[in-house]
């Protein structure tokens, strides 16, 4: 959800993770210090984080190096890590893929790996933009039924 | 929502709104009630999403983020310093028994020795000895050299694929509407 936020704010792979990472930094510090009292408010808490800091990037580039020094331990536990060995999710993944367009799975990469705009979506594959929003719906759905089946080598 | 009204699309919700689509007036709204979810774990669009995101990472990682190689792809691989097996699967003319895959083997590449230069557009189509249909790789690439099919794909996958018994993979291809049977290949797991 915290990248969904920040993609929907910054343009490149990295400015998300950037900002995901802050986001993680600031309620690792606020849990530590105990500012959040009621554990239910935690969504609307991490929400506030997203919010104020979309408001001050600018100056939580600084906060953000002496963080780093400080809650580095903390957050390898939080962060959601590329795994070492492929899982069986990443086989499906892998196993599903291959079973779409050559022009969704550009859809996918474009915009799961290079975070590229619908813009620079339709003119990498000289598509309207509208085609690209409806075409990467589908991929989208096609994909969640096709990882919500068995890899087909093994419903086969 | 009346009962006229469609079911709503949550991924396609939250795709409009990450890639900025969705009208601000709309947004904040939105946001409350995605973190709100997500925090009771009510949010299975947004846990599909983070997990395709690093699936996709994963995968783009090890190697070209397509269906089907070149050659230049596959010696890449071979020398990578991954564990990377190659085997040639021949021309289609005689049945291929494929060896055990080790277990500390990182990729399976493998060769289909045909010739597609000229062609605009390749499926392969897999199937069991009686004509069950078990998948279908959609618009293959080909070496632009030889016009071979190479592929690769993790060594859990293709132990999965080849080790469930003799499979017929047929390697179709066409021209503008024009679609044909260019060679049938049969494998099978060693032992």
């Amino acid at each position: 959800m915290v990248r969904a936020f920040a993609r929907r704010r910054v343009t490149t792979t990295e400015a998300v993770d950037e900002f995901t990472q802050d986001v993680l930094l600031v309620l690792v510090e606020a849990l530590t210090a105990g500012k959040l009292e009621q554990p239910e408010r935690l969504p609307g808490f991490v929400l506030g984080i997203c919010r104020n800091l979309a408001r001050e990037r600018a100056r939580q580039r600084e906060r953000r190096a002496a963080l780093l020094d400080e809650y580095a331990a903390d957050l390898a536990g939080l962060a959601l890590e590329v795994p070492d060995k492929p899982t069986y999710e990443i086989l499906h993944l892998e196993d599903c893929l291959s079973s779409l367009s050559q022009r969704a799975r550009e859809v996918v990469r474009l915009s799961y790996m290079e975070a590229k705009s619908h813009g620079e979506i339709a003119q990498a594959l000289s598509l309207s933009e509208g085609n690209v929003r409806v075409l990467r719906h589908r991929t989208l759905g096609a994909l969640r039924e096709c990882l919500s089946r068995r890899i087909s080598w093994e419903a086969a | 929502m009346s009962a006229a009204d469609p079911p709503r699309d949550t991924l396609a919700e939250l795709d409009d709104y990450a890639s900025g689509l969705m009208p601000e007036t709309e947004a904040d709204a939105f946001e409350e009630d995605l973190f709100a979810r997500a925090a009771l774990g009510a949010a299975p669009e947004a846990e599909f999403v983070e997990r395709l995101r690093r699936a996709v990472e994963w995968v783009n990682q090890r190697g070209p983020f397509k269906v089907g190689n070149t050659r230049a792809d596959i010696d890449a691989v071979l020398t990578s310093g991954l564990k990377v097996v190659f085997v040639d699967l021949g021309d289609g003319t005689a049945p291929v028994d494929i060896p055990p895959i080790a277990p500390d083997l990182d990729l399976f590449t493998y060769r289909l020795g045909v010739d597609l230069r000229g062609y605009d557009f390749v499926d392969v189509v897999v199937e069991s000895p009686s004509g069950d249909f078990i998948k279908r790789f959609r618009d293959v690439a080909y070496d632009p050299g030889d016009g071979a099919l190479y592929g690769m794909c993790e060594a859990p996958l293709a132990r999965i694929s080849f080790g469930r018994g003799t499979v017929i993979s047929k390697v179709m291809a066409g021209r503008g509407a024009e679609r044909q049977l260019i060679a049938a290949f049969e494998t099978r797991p060693r032992g």
